[in-house]
C-alpha cells in the first residue's frame, strides 16, 4: 500500500485508494472536495461550490485560492504532491480533534492510526513527501532522527546503527503488530528468521528448497493438529454419553 | 579354565569418552556386539562388578550385568547389537537398561519375557500445573497428604475407584479408551500418551484367571517398590523451545510426577509366560546362556500369546497411570479449591520403561520391522517421527527420566542420533548401584527421611521400613546418567525438575 493510500484508509476515505494523475484529474479532484466537506472545512458550505464542481473549467483557479487561504506551500500546478499535502493536512487535523480518544499504539487500534508508523514521523512535518522522507541516507538531520527513533524505542546501543534499527523495528512490530488487521503485515523476515530454527528431519539440496520442504512440514503439522482438535473434540461429545467417573474411599486400603 | 580380568577386558574396547563395544566372544555364541553408554563417573562401578565376578567364580551371585547385555546379544534373531544405557544394572535375565531388538522377519527371532521385566509397562507420566513454588509452599504438607489420601500406596493396597470383573476386562482390551469412556481421563491425555495409551494388540483371553484376579483390587494403586508421586518443581530449563512447547518452561513452576506400572497383573503376565516358554524352548530347541533368557520364538504360540497378555498388562499400566491423574488432579483441586481445568493439569507425557514394540528401523541402510526390547529403557523418537504426538513433531519425543526419592528428575527429548544408534531409545532414571538388599543392611530409614526433610521435602510413605532400599544412596546418580545420554547424543536435556513432595508405597 502507497502512503497516500494508507492515509486514506486512516482517514476512511470511501472510494479507495486514488491514483493522483495531472492528465486525469478527476478522481483527485473529488477527493479534494471530499476532504473539505467532511475533513477539513475551511469554507462555509455555500462557499464549497467552485471546488465542488469538479468538471468545471475554473476548477484550477479555485484549487489555488483554496490552498492560499490554507496556506499551502505547494503551488496548485504540482497536483500531486499538493494533494498529498491536503491529505497530510486532513489526517493531523483528525489526529488534533481525536487524539484523547484514540488508544495507545500498543492496544488493539482500529482503522484511524495517524501516528502510526513512527519511522516517518521525525523527518515528515516540512516534507510533502511522506514515506519516501529518508532519500539521503548521509543527511545529519536522518541519522539524528533514526538516533531519537532508536533512543526512544529503548534499544540498547553499541550494535550499530542498522542492527539497532532493525531491533527497534522488531519491537516496533511486535508492539503494534497485534494491532493490525489479519494480513495487515506482511514483512516475511520474522517467519524466515523462525524457519531457520527448524528441524527438518531429513536432508535435501539447497537453502530455499531446504525451506520449502521446512514450510511444508510445518504445514502438515498444523493439519494434524487440527486433525487431532477434531478427534478430541468427538471424544470429549461421545464422554457426554458415556463418562461417569466415581470414586469410592471406603474401598480404599493403604498397604504397608 | 575360567579367564583373567585381564582377558575379560581384552574384549571390552572403549568408542567413545562415553560408548563401549563388548566384541563377540566374550560370551559363547554371541551373533552380534554389544555396546555399552557409560562416563568416566558410571564406568567403574560396571567394571568392579565384572572383576567381583570373576574373582567370585562361577558360585552364585547375580551375573555381572556386561555379562547379561553379550547374553542377549546371543540369543536368535537379534540385530546390530544388544545396548547398555548409563543407568544399567542386573536384572532377571536381561539387565535393566538394556535394549534390544530382534527381526520380526526372521522366523528364529524371540521374543522373552526376561527382556520386557516383570512390571509391565512400568512408566513415568508428567502432569504440568500452572502454580508456582510460592503458590504451593504454604499448602506443601496438605497437598503430601491429599495426595496420599487420594492415591492408595504400598504393598496391599486398594484402589478407590469402584472396579468389576467386566470393567477389568475392558481395561485390558481399550487401555486409555477405557478410561476416557468412563470419564476419568481427558480427551488431550490420549494424544500425549506413548502408544496413545493403548496397545491394539491386546487380546485379555491371553492373560491368565490368576493375573486377573491379582490386578483388580489394584487399579488405581500406586503399588510399592520404587514407585511413587511426587509434586516437584521446574529447576531449571536447557532447552527453552522444548519447555515452552511442553508448557514447563518457568522456573519455579509445580509438575506431579507418577512413576508406576502394570502391579501384580504384569508380574503375573510375566511370571506364566516364563512357564510356558520353558516348554516351547525345549520343543524348538533353543539354546540360552542363561537360564533366565527364557524365550519363545516371535511367531510361536507361546510367543503370540505373551505378546497379547504383555499388551493387556500395558494397556492396564495406562488405566492405572490415567485412574492416578484422575485422582491427583481431584487433590489438587481439593486444596487449592479450584478446578483441574483451571490449574492447567494436562498430561505433558507419558512413557513406558519396559516394553516391547514392533517397530520400524533402519539397519545398515535397510529399513527392517523390529521387535524393540525395552527394559529399564525409555523410546526417544526423533523430531518428526509419525508416531510422536503433533504437538512434540517439532521438539522430539518428551522423555521423563524420574530421579530417586529426594533426587531431581528430568525431562529430555529424543534425537536423530538416538534413532540411527539406539533404536530410538535412552535411558530411564538412575538405575541402581546397591542390591535391595545390600541397602536395607547398610542404610537406616530414619536418616534416610531426616535428610528429606531437611531439604525441605514432605514425604508420605505406607511402609518407612522400606524407604532405605529407595533411598537415593542405593542408586546411581541421575545426573551422570542423563549427562552421559546427552554427551552421547542419544538425548537432550530439555528441563531439569526438583521433589518437593513425595508419595511412596
Amino acid at each position: 500500500m502507497t502512503w497516500l493510500g494508507f492515509q486514506l484508509r486512516a482517514l476512511r476515505y470511501p472510494h479507495g485508494p486514488v491514483d493522483v494523475d495531472a492528465d486525469n484529474p478527476e478522481a483527485a479532484r473529488k477527493l479534494v472536495i471530499w476532504l473539505e466537506n467532511l475533513k477539513i472545512r475551511e469554507y462555509k458550505i455555500e462557499d464549497r461550490k467552485p471546488l465542488a464542481d469538479t468538471a468545471s473549467p475554473t476548477w484550477g483557479a479555485a484549487f489555488g485560492k483554496y490552498l492560499s487561504d490554507l496556506s499551502c506551500p505547494v503551488p496548485s500546478t504540482d497536483l500531486k504532491a499538493a494533494v498529498e499535502w491536503l491529505v497530510a493536512f486532513a489526517v493531523n487535523l483528525e489526529y488534533e480533534d481525536n487524539a484523547d480518544k484514540l488508544p495507545p499504539p500498543a492496544a488493539p487500534a482500529p482503522a484511524p492510526a495517524p501516528a502510526a508508523p513512527p519511522a516517518a514521523k521525525p523527518a515528515a512535518p516540512a516534507s510533502s513527501r511522506g514515506a519516501q522522507a529518508f532519500t539521503d541516507l548521509a543527511d545529519p538531520a536522518t541519522v539524528a532522527a533514526v538516533r531519537e527513533l532508536i533512543r526512544v524505542a529503548q534499544v540498547s546501543e553499541g550494535a550499530g546503527i542498522v542492527d539497532e534499527l532493525q531491533e527497534a523495528a522488531d519491537l516496533a512490530v511486535a508492539a503494534v503488530g497485534p494491532a493490525l488487521a489479519a494480513g495487515g503485515w506482511t514483512d516475511g523476515r520474522a517467519a524466515r528468521a523462525a524457519l531457520a530454527h527448524v528441524p527438518l528431519g531429513f536432508n535435501v539440496e539447497g537453502e530455499a528448497l531446504n525451506r520449502a520442504a521446512k514450510a511444508l512440514r510445518l504445514a502438515y503439522v498444523q493439519d494434524l493438529r487440527r486433525l487431532q482438535s477434531q478427534i478430541d473434540h468427538a471424544l470429549v461429545e461421545m464422554q457426554e454419553y458415556t463418562a461417569n467417573p466415581k470414586t469410592d474411599s471406603s474401598l480404599g486400603k493403604v498397604g504397608r | 579354565m575360567p579367564r583373567t580380568y585381564a582377558e575379560e577386558m581384552s574384549y571390552i574396547r572403549q568408542l567413545s569418552p562415553v560408548s563401549y563395544e563388548v566384541a563377540p566372544g566374550f560370551v559363547p555364541g554371541m551373533r552380534v556386539p554389544g555396546t555399552f553408554y557409560v562416563n568416566d563417573s558410571l564406568k567403574g562401578l560396571l567394571f568392579e562388578e565384572l572383576q567381583a565376578a570373576v574373582q567370585r567364580g562361577d558360585h552364585g551371585g547375580f551375573l555381572p550385568a556386561v555379562k547379561q547385555l553379550a547374553n542377549v546379544a546371543a540369543l536368535p534373531g537379534i540385530v546390530k547389537c544388544s545396548i547398555a544405557l548409563p543407568d544399567v544394572h542386573s536384572g532377571y535375565g536381561f539387565a535393566i537398561g538394556n535394549v534390544a531388538a530382534f527381526d520380526m522377519d526372521n522366523p528364529e527371532a524371540v521374543v522373552s519375557p526376561g527382556g520386557v521385566g516383570f512390571d509391565i509397562n512400568c512408566g513415568v507420566r508428567l502432569l504440568r500445573t500452572n502454580l508456582t513454588e510460592a503458590d504451593v509452599a504454604p499448602h506443601r504438607e496438605q497437598l503430601a497428604q491429599s495426595l496420599f489420601d487420594h492415591i492408595p500406596v504400598g504393598v496391599g493396597s486398594q484402589g478407590i475407584i469402584p472396579t468389576t470383573a467386566k470393567d477389568m476386562e475392558a481395561a485390558l482390551e481399550l487401555g486409555m479408551d477405557w478410561s476416557l469412556r468412563e470419564g476419568y481421563a481427558w480427551a488431550e491425555d490420549k494424544e500425549h500418551c506413548e502408544e496413545y495409551g493403548r496397545m491394539l494388540s491386546a487380546d485379555p483371553r491371553y492373560v491368565s484367571a490368576r493375573a486377573k484376579k491379582r490386578g483388580l483390587p489394584q487399579m488405581g494403586t500406586l503399588g510399592a517398590g520404587n514407585h511413587y508421586a511426587e509434586v516437584q518443581v521446574v529447576d531449571e530449563v536447557f532447552d527453552e523451545v522444548a519447555a515452552r512447547r511442553m508448557g514447563i518452561d518457568q522456573v519455579g513452576q509445580v509438575v506431579v510426577m507418577i512413576h508406576s506400572g502394570s502391579r501384580g497383573l504384569g508380574h503375573q503376565v510375566a511370571t506364566d509366560a516364563l512357564v510356558a516358554m520353558e516348554r516351547a524352548m525345549a520343543r524348538d530347541g533353543i539354546v540360552t546362556n542363561d537360564r533366565q533368557l527364557a524365550c519363545a520364538r516371535i511367531q510361536s504360540e507361546e510367543g503370540q500369546a505373551y505378546l497379547k497378555a504383555m499388551a493387556c498388562a500395558a494397556n492396564y499400566a495406562w488405566v492405572n497411570r490415567s485412574s492416578m491423574t484422575f485422582l491427583a488432579r481431584q487433590a489438587f483441586a481439593k486444596v487449592f479449591s479450584s478446578t483441574p481445568d483451571d490449574l492447567d493439569m494436562h498430561v505433558v507425557y507419558d512413557v513406558s520403561h519396559n516394553i516391547a514394540k514392533v517397530e520400524q528401523h533402519m539397519v545398515d541402510g535397510k529399513p527392517m520391522r523390529l521387535l524393540v526390547h525395552r527394559k529399564g529403557s525409555t523410546r526417544a523418537f526423533p523430531p518428526h517421527h509419525p508416531l510422536i504426538p503433533a504437538d512434540y513433531q517439532l521438539i522430539g519425543q518428551p522423555v521423563l527420566i524420574g530421579g530417586t526419592m529426594g533426587t531431581s528428575s528430568y525431562v529430555l527429548t529424543g534425537t536423530d542420533r538416538g534413532f540411527a544408534e539406539t533404536f530410538g531409545s535412552t535411558c530411564h532414571g538412575a538405575g541402581r548401584a546397591r542390591s535391595r538388599n545390600n541397602s536395607r543392611n547398610k542404610l537406616d530409614y530414619t536418616e534416610v527421611l531426616d535428610s528429606l526433610k531437611a531439604k525441605g521435602i514432605s514425604i508420605r510413605v505406607a511402609s518407612p521400613k522400606l524407604v532405605m532400599e529407595e533411598a537415593p544412596e542405593s542408586y546411581k546418580d541421575v545426573s551422570a546418567v542423563v549427562d552421559t545420554c546427552h554427551a552421547a547424543g542419544i538425548s537432550n536435556k530439555a528441563v531439569k525438575l526438583r521433589p518437593i513432595a513425595v508419595i511412596k508405597g
